[in-house]
């Protein structure tokens, strides 16, 4: 038999509209995932409810809602191989009344592909989800340039809407050479899984091919265990069974575990990874698991299970690095928005200002200074409103990363430098 | 926001809530704006009669020179005031000494009874009751995870209700076809709404006299579906003003929701204080027209460049005049309030003397309206008044121009 694919997780994000549940459905179909048929009956349906053109999307969009009002509202899953790779593809919404269900998604991915389309540009969420990527942790990137042909595959077009992206992806630190750029109609199927003849000019990969010049994550098994809870599913006949994502360490079925900030224990009886049991998770597994021992009410997305000799740190507050990336007036003490990091999403007090810093240098510019605005780069202590898991960035990277939030926006990053344990 | 005067009925309780008598013999009375002050003297001449038979000699002094008193100043009174009046006469602890004040307040809204009342404390408690904001609104965010309800009284949001719900994701658990889960998921969608409707129901209906209106906040379609479903009560139904697109549905969700109803609530004191807020720290954000600090604000007022001075209720100041009693030099210094700390006169090297001291935000205001400023007062229940208060040290302004 041939040997297990090595796992990734991507995460399909951009601007409302711009194809990314399209872009899926595409390639689920090209690569033989999703049979013909369905594609038509898609087709007819949405033809008749006055949706035409998104039988693909429907392919991931598959709640009513979703489909009436022809957008992404929550992340959904599909499982695929490439040569390489068996891939988990996330959807994520595009609409900025659903990013609290992006950052969810995207807290799951190892890479991801950035969809902008042709013809709109660089748009708000196009920024918002690109400056997310970046604090959640994500490294690596695809861009795809979407509905191509509504701009007759124009090779200028194409160039002035990468340049827009390379500014952006420069912005927040990402290397645009090891990225690649990918002219696609996901609509039509152009350099999608088969390169297309319309766009002579383009000689890179295509989206299923690019896929492969990913690297797969590091797979953090010495460290302590870290599942922050994604949902959590009461299952008759089983019982409590939350999901999400092992960000480090391993679990194990018969293994004792804790959630944090609940406090509540119990025992594992068993693991499932896309509906097949497992004895094992590893970092990156994104998994279901029954838990003895714990209701459905003790527990919500947000907690953080570990192992109860090495418990999630539940901070009564906590020093950040944090740098400001919009904010229309000032930040001092008192301000109170809200903090996603892992699954969670608390709001937290600035309670202190610590030092304004140079993001380039790192040198101290002032010390306890009185407000922050845009571009400032600054350590500050921030207290949550009600008990929250993180972790120092240097001990658990995926728990000490965080965005700010706020008048819906993405108004800081930051990280973990050090947590004040509750009690 | 509080006005002025506001503010000074809100520090002048507070300064009577300390004041103790030794017996039961501190007098409040309260006239309301219709009251017949010939029938209010009359009872209290009945009292004074009565007060003659009190055991303890030290109470029934007191008691009567306080009646007496009262019915002193009653007789410059044909009829009561606009909003009635209350006054309150007794012998009080001073800092250990025994003094009789007596003292009418004429408050900010009718006074609701007429009431004598004899204590070892002033009865306050109608007058506080004027100081509460009774503009109120409900709050509702809804999406189809959850739901948090709370309200909005005066400057403050307070969460009173968190639900979740059952109804399924996109991870669907295999087995039952499309049709059926899509049928189930609708079951526990319109379960989930009927379980907001009941708890808003036990939040908001016990209020709903004073509800000026309801917002409702979530991703659509949810919160459309919910107010066209009619799951509030009735009683609530009609008060719904707003729908509102909001993204969090927990209790920050609740604060979005304040901001994206900004306005609708424009009149309310909260929004007030926020846009306040809002044009300071724009302003401080770009080094531009802005100015915060007592000292600095001091010096900008004295040159006619502030344009709105902001103070935070909570400051507890005074300013202080000190003089030399010797060479008559003079100084103004800022203390914490209740605290003394005479300068020393540097020509005659000796501590001065205290002549006048004030309340640092009155003193200010009417320096600051003399300039021709605006004067607006922040409690430090909003967060935008808290950061005035902890992060500007409660005395900031907008100004007009810069002066170099
Ligand atoms: N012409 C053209 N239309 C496209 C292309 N890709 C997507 N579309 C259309 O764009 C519309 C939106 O596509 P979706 O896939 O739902 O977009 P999305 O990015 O998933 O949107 P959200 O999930 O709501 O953020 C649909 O009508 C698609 O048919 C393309 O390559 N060319
Ligand atoms: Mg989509």
């Amino acid at each position: 038999m041939a040997k297990e694919k090595e796992h990734i997780n991507v995460a399909m994000i951009g601007h409302v509209d711009h194809g990314k549940s399209t872009l899926i459905g595409r390639l689920l179909y090209e690569a033989g995932e999703i049979p013909e048929h369905i594609i038509e009956k898609y087709r007819k349906e949405a033809q008749e409810k006055g949706k035409a053109t998104f039988e693909f999307a429907w392919v991931m969009d598959r709640l009513k809602e979703e489909r009436e009002r022809g957008i992404t509202i929550d992340v959904a899953h599909r499982k695929f191989k490439t040569q390489k790779y068996e891939i988990t593809i996330v959807d994520c919404p595009g609409h900025r009344d659903f990013i609290k269900n992006m950052i969810t998604g995207a807290s799951q991915a190892d890479a991801a592909i950035l969809v902008v389309a042709a013809d709109d540009g660089v748009q708000a969420q196009t920024k918002e989800h690109v400056f997310l990527s970046r604090t959640l942790g994500i490294n690596q990137m695809i861009v795809a340039i979407n509905k191509m042909d509504k701009v007759n595959y124009d090779q200028k077009r194409y160039e002035e809407v990468k340049e827009q992206v390379v500014k952006l992806l420069k912005m927040v630190g990402y290397k645009v050479d090891e990225i690649p750029f990918i002219p696609t109609s996901a609509y039509n199927g152009d350099n999608v899984l088969k390169k297309s003849d319309k766009t002579p000019w383009y000689n890179g990969p295509t989206i299923f091919e690019a896929l492969d010049t990913l690297k797969p994550p590091e797979k953090p098994v010495d460290k302590p265990l870290r599942i922050p809870i994604q949902d959590v599913y009461s299952i008759s006949g089983v019982g409590t069974v939350p999901v999400g994502r092992v960000e480090t360490g391993v679990l194990k079925v018969g293994d004792k575990v804790i959630f944090e900030p609940p406090g509540v224990s119990g025992e594992v009886k068993s693991i499932e990874m896309h509906h097949e049991p497992i004895k094992e998770a590893y970092p990156g597994d994104n998994i279901g698991f029954n838990v003895r021992g714990v209701g459905k009410n003790d527990i919500r997305r947000g907690d953080v299970c570990g192992h109860p000799d090495n418990p999630p740190t539940v901070a009564r507050d906590f020093t950040a690095q944090i740098i400001v990336l919009q904010h229309p007036t000032a930040i001092t003490v008192g301000y109170t928005p809200v903090v996603h990091a892992h699954t969670a999403q608390v709001a937290c007090k600035f309670v202190e200002l610590l030092k304004k810093i140079d993001p380039r240098t790192g040198q101290v510019k002032e010390e306890n200074p009185q407000f922050l605005k845009t571009g400032d780069a600054a350590v500050v202590k921030l207290e949550p409103t009600r008990p929250m898991v993180v972790e120092k960035v240097k001990e658990i990277p995926p728990l000490g990363r965080f965005a700010i939030r706020d008048m819906g926006m993405t108004v800081a990053a930051g990280m973990v430098l050090d947590v004040t344990p509750r009690k | 926001m509080t006005s002025k005067l506001e503010y000074e009925f809100k520090r002048k309780l507070e300064e009577l809530e300390k004041l103790k008598g030794r017996g039961t013999e501190l007098i409040t009375l309260y006239i309301p704006p219709d009251k017949n002050i010939a029938d209010v003297a009359s009872q209290l001449r009945n009292e004074l009669s009565q007060a003659s038979n009190i055991k303890s000699k030290q109470t029934r002094t007191n008691v009567m020179a306080g009646l007496e008193a009262i019915l002193q100043r009653l007789k410059y009174f044909k009829k009561p005031p606009e909003h009635g009046m209350v006054i309150i006469s007794g012998v009080v602890d001073m800092n250990g000494k025994q003094k009789h004040i007596t003292e009418i307040i004429e408050p900010p809204e009718p006074v609701p009874l007429y009431k004598y009342h004899c204590d070892s404390s002033f009865y306050l408690e109608p007058l506080k009751e004027m100081l509460k904001e009774k503009k109120m609104y409900g709050l509702i965010v809804i999406d189809r995870r959850e739901a948090t309800i709370g309200i909005l009284r005066g400057k403050r949001i307070e969460a009173l209700s968190y639900t979740t719900s059952m109804v399924p994701g996109k991870h669907r658990q295999g087995g039952q076809s499309s049709v059926r889960f899509e049928r189930l998921r609708e079951i526990a969608i319109h379960e989930f709404y009927k379980k907001v409707g009941e708890k808003a129901t036990e939040a908001l209906l016990p209020h709903k006299d004073q509800l000026l209106g309801i917002l409702i906040g979530g991703p659509s379609p949810t919160k459309e579906e919910f107010y066209e479903g009619e799951y509030l009560h009735h009683e609530l139904q009609k008060k719904v003003v707003g729908l509102f697109d909001v993204s969090y549905t927990d209790e920050s969700g609740l604060y979005e929701l304040v901001e994206k109803a900004e306005d609708v609530l424009q009149e309310l004191d909260l929004m007030k204080e926020k846009r306040l807020m809002g044009r300071f720290l724009k302003e401080v954000a770009k080094d531009g027209l802005a100015a915060y600090g007592e000292d600095e604000v001091r010096r900008y007022i004295s040159l006619g460049a502030v344009d709105t001075l902001l103070l935070s209720e909570d400051l507890r100041l005074e300013r202080v005049k000190y003089r030399c009693p010797k060479c008559g030099a003079e100084r103004e210094i800022t203390v914490r309030e209740g605290v003394s700390n005479p300068p020393v006169c540097e020509e005659d090297a000796i501590p001065m003397e205290e002549v006048e001291r004030q309340d640092i935000i009155l003193e200010l205001s009417e320096l600051a309206e003399s300039m021709g400023a605006k004067v607006e007062f922040l409690s430090t229940e909003s967060e935008e008044g808290a950061m005035l208060y902890n992060a500007f040290g409660g005395i900031a302004a907008i100004l007009r121009f810069k002066p170099d």
